[in-house]
């Protein structure tokens, strides 16, 4: 039986173990695109999750490699790739050692970093629009501050969001002087 | 040879692809045998794993080959260059652990506090 899911999230980890909880009730992801998840009901086989954003080089290669683990590629969207693996086929790690960890959490940071400081650069274009080219608090004035506003205030807050990986990175980090 | 960075310690991960590709493996194999090895304590995440096999044929210590015809899987054996890296690091761990026993007096200490 097949369903539909719609759902969004902004945190990997949280998207992430969120998938897992549906793997543990039987539901095999078929595909994802666009907040949308694609699930089959195949209860009792459980599956286990992860989001990658792999590296731009030899991806096929790296995915046929994960095939032949049985790992299968599920969806590829918007530079994330969507892995499944049945859970009777062991436990499922992507990255064991803390040199790819840190890069893993690397990559998410530049998807919260390149969002904000766009937001943040359209916010204060629309800023100097407005002090520039509007002298009176007419409709124009009033469209460019409160879109400027709220460009501003959601550059923050992705700013903030992404507080918790520069804190991951900056732990592993200090991990890996002490280990390998 | 040129001064280098060879003589760094290998991490735990590439120390055991190179003892387990002393024969012809493929990497599910490969993974799998690193687990029973270790009794699961180093069990290797598919993206390090593959990272590490990657890395260790471009600096030419492992060679791959296409297994048969059929299936085109890929297998990976340990080359020359590799097994003279590899016995390298086993004389550098002998005297870690010979210096280790010498100060501590043997692995009795070990149970001790």
């Amino acid at each position: 039986m097949k369903k539909e899911i719609k759902k969004a999230f902004l945190d990997f980890d949280k998207e992430e173990q969120w998938l897992n909880e549906q793997g543990q009730n039987g539901l095999m992801l078929l595909n994802y695109y666009n907040g949308t998840y694609e699930f089959e009901d195949v209860n009792p086989t459980k599956y286990l999750y992860k989001i990658e954003i792999p590296k731009k080089q030899n991806r096929s290669d790296y995915y046929e490699f994960l095939e032949e683990l049985g790992i299968t590629v599920v969806a590829n969207y918007a530079g994330r790739v969507y892995l499944r693996k049945n859970e009777n086929d062991g436990a499922f790690d992507l990255y064991t050692d803390l040199d790819n960890q840190i890069e893993q959490y690397k990559r998410r940071n530049i998807v919260f970093n390149s969002v904000a400081s766009s937001q943040l650069g359209a916010g204060i274009l629309l800023f100097i629009n407005m002090i520039l080219y509007t002298s009176r608090r007419d409709a124009p004035f009033w469209i460019l501050l409160v879109f400027g506003s709220a460009l501003i205030i959601s550059s923050i807050t992705f700013f903030i969001l992404g507080e918790p990986i520069r804190k991951k990175i900056a732990d592993l980090k200090s991990e890996k002087k002490i280990r390998e | 040879m040129p001064e280098s960075t060879d003589r760094g310690a290998f991490t735990e991960a590439v120390f055991y692809i190179l003892l387990s590709l002393h024969q012809p493996m493929h990497g599910y194999a490969l993974m799998k045998n690193i687990a029973d090895l270790t009794q699961k304590r180093v069990s290797l995440g598919a993206g390090t794993l593959y990272g590490a096999l990657n890395t260790l044929e471009k600096k030419g210590l492992i060679q791959s080959f296409e297994e048969s015809s059929k299936d085109r899987k890929k297998e990976y054996i340990i080359t020359k260059l590799g097994k003279q890296s590899f016995n390298k690091e086993l004389v550098r761990l002998r005297e870690l652990l010979k210096t280790a026993e010498a100060i501590l007096g043997g692995s009795e200490n070990e149970k001790g506090n």
